[in-house]
């Protein structure tokens, strides 16, 4: 076998950006972060400034556009003390301003900021440097020739210094005036971009790296969000092989349905329940919930669809009690509208409350409502990420699904999934005889026996039962 | 009372320095009080007064104080704020 030299690496510690840079920016290099205005370049830079001064590692952020006190109380909005670190001397801020009354008589150069940057690397030991927003100094220079040749100059020296380099230039990509820095990129070891972008309403931003010299990285867009513990990249496991394996069978729930699929759900297993409206979707997913609490275990329940009081209140009626549940703390919900936010602030939440909460069993009422986050794609982006965290982790997935009509059940999700999904149970209502019938099947059930005959089940004021015979009426006595 | 910064011996620093004795000789009758900072030696300094770019002038008194940045090639804006 041959072993490749790999190219050092300075860890980040942003979460989830090592895991797309393989490791971290390029040790001694250039990495190139650039994005329109307001898309968290300057972020990016504080946060592995703040992250490094941390771990004791001193580093120096030369910004050209920020002043030193907003910066720190921009900090300060992340939980950061950038006055702690600078009192340490792990952190040292140059707010590089031009005096807007100097007048300018011949040419000149950067050397002042070069010498400036050398005391302070020197004086702190620091290895790591952020140059933000240099674009708006050298402008001054009026002189596209000239601000390369400045650019070129301060390049060659942090290299000569072997400085870890994060630069950020501002892009537009509607405006031609990026290109005069183009050459930047050419120059740098990585280049990354940022952009936030609106779909239907809803805005979203996105990351992606467009090279890394010497290194393999994720090459994909990755969704991303600001928290208010700095940034979060969302990336997706680049291979399948971290998932966990379906594990052992755990009872669904619903009566007589565990009986048509091998012993009920699997864990680690992602399951869909789908139907039109009406068809007991929410109620299956209930009574899940309240099986998996009656062991002890614990369940997200991700609701899109009402709040948690309007559910508890219509689960009472076919006799599924949540209360117990949410009093002792193992069921939780987290109900929000779909389009309230970005899909990567809905990861967040979701993640963040499975890190809080460490569920069994996490579920999502209903997918079909998460098209409204902005588009097809942002609900397979979400769903994609979503189910890839909860496999990764092993946790049980319920999914469900409401589709318009009954021909569009045969689609399975309607967004794309159906590799991801282990098990489908399709629900109908089919008018018969001037009443409707409740009628169930198993469509998939990975890795399990599963009955390939159509049953009919009844919602009742005792729950739900499913007919184990092949289309035998369910015998209940009707209050 | 006038600080230049410069940065060793580099083109617009020398031109700078040169362009400011060229003035002196100029106007013999005023007295020039002018202290020289390389920036290169003396980096605080130049953090100290926010020299990011060189050369520059400082003009620090008796006249209102400002800055000129460049090498100073255009004798009227340096006669101006010298006000020679």
């Amino acid at each position: 076998m041959t072993t490749h030299a790999q190219i050092e690496k300075t860890p980040t510690h942003i979460r989830g950006l090592d895991e797309v840079l393989n490791g971290g920016f390029p040790t001694g290099g250039l990495t190139l972060l650039s994005g329109s205005p307001g898309t968290g370049k300057t972020l990016i830079g504080l946060e592995f400034l703040v992250r490094g001064a941390a771990m004791g590692n001193p580093g120096i952020l030369l910004t050209f556009e920020e002043r030193e006190d907003a910066l720190q109380r921009y900090a300060s909005t992340f939980g950061w003390d950038t006055a702690e670190f600078q009192n340490k001397g792990l952190l040292s801020v140059i707010g590089a301003r031009f005096d807007p009354n100097a007048l300018i008589s011949g040419d000149f150069d950067l050397s002042g900021i070069l010498a400036i940057l050398r005391l302070k690397t020197e004086t702190h030991h620091a290895r790591q440097v952020v140059i933000d927003a240099p674009d708006v100094f050298l402008r001054l220079l009026n002189n596209p020739g000239k601000e390369r040749a400045e650019l070129y100059k301060l390049i060659s020296w942090l290299r000569d210094q072997n400085l870890t380099t994060l630069m950020t230039v501002k892009s537009d990509a509607a405006k031609s005036s990026r290109s005069e820095y183009d050459f930047l990129d050419y120059m740098a070891d990585c280049v990354i971009q940022l952009d936030h972008r609106v779909v239907e309403q809803v805005t979203t931003r996105r990351m992606r790296v467009l090279k890394y010299r010497g290194s393999p990285h994720g090459r994909n867009e990755y969704p991303f969000a600001m928290t208010d513990q700095g940034l979060w990249i969302i990336p997706v496991t680049e291979t399948q092989l971290t998932h966990i394996p379906l594990g052992k069978t755990i009872p669904t729930g619903v009566q007589g349905l565990d009986e048509l699929m091998g012993g009920g759900y699997m864990t680690s297993s992602c399951n869909l329940i789908t139907g039109t409206s009406g068809t007991g979707k929410t109620t299956f997913a209930a009574s899940f919930s309240r099986t998996t609490t009656a062991r002890q275990e614990r369940v997200l329940y991700i609701n899109f669809e009402e709040s948690p009081a309007s559910m508890v209140g219509c689960m009472l009626s076919p006799n599924i009690d949540l209360r117990p549940a949410l009093e002792t703390g193992l069921l939780r919900f987290l109900s929000v509208m779909p389009e309230a936010q970005g899909i990567e602030e809905h990861l967040i939440q979701a993640f963040r409350t499975m890190e809080e909460l460490n569920p069994h069993v996490v579920i999502v009422d209903a997918i079909s409502a998460c098209r409204r986050m902005g588009s097809r794609n942002s609900a397979f982006d979400y769903l994609l990420r979503l189910i890839d965290h909860c496999k990764t982790l092993g946790v049980t997935i319920l999914l469900t699904n409401l589709t318009d009509s009954i021909k569009d059940t045969q689609e399975i999700t309607g967004i794309d999934l159906s590799s991801m999904i282990d098990t489908v149970i399709i629900l109908r209502n089919v008018e018969q005889d001037g009443r409707f019938q409740r009628e169930l099947s198993v469509l998939k059930a990975r890795g399990r026996w599963h009955s390939n005959y159509v049953h009919s089940f009844q919602i009742s004021s005792k729950g739900v039962f499913v007919a184990t015979n092949h289309k035998a009426e369910v015998t209940i006595e009707r209050e | 009372m006038l600080r230049l910064f410069i940065a060793g011996n580099a083109f617009n620093s020398r031109i700078a320095i040169e362009n400011l004795s060229r003035l002196q000789k100029k106007h013999p009758n005023t007295e020039f009080l002018i202290e020289v900072v390389d920036v290169n030696s003396q980096p605080e300094m130049a953090l100290k007064y926010g020299i990011y770019i060189s050369p520059a002038l400082q003009v620090i008194e008796p006249l209102v104080s400002g800055i000129v940045y460049g090498n100073l090639n255009e004798e009227k804006v340096l006669e101006q704020i010298l006000r020679l």
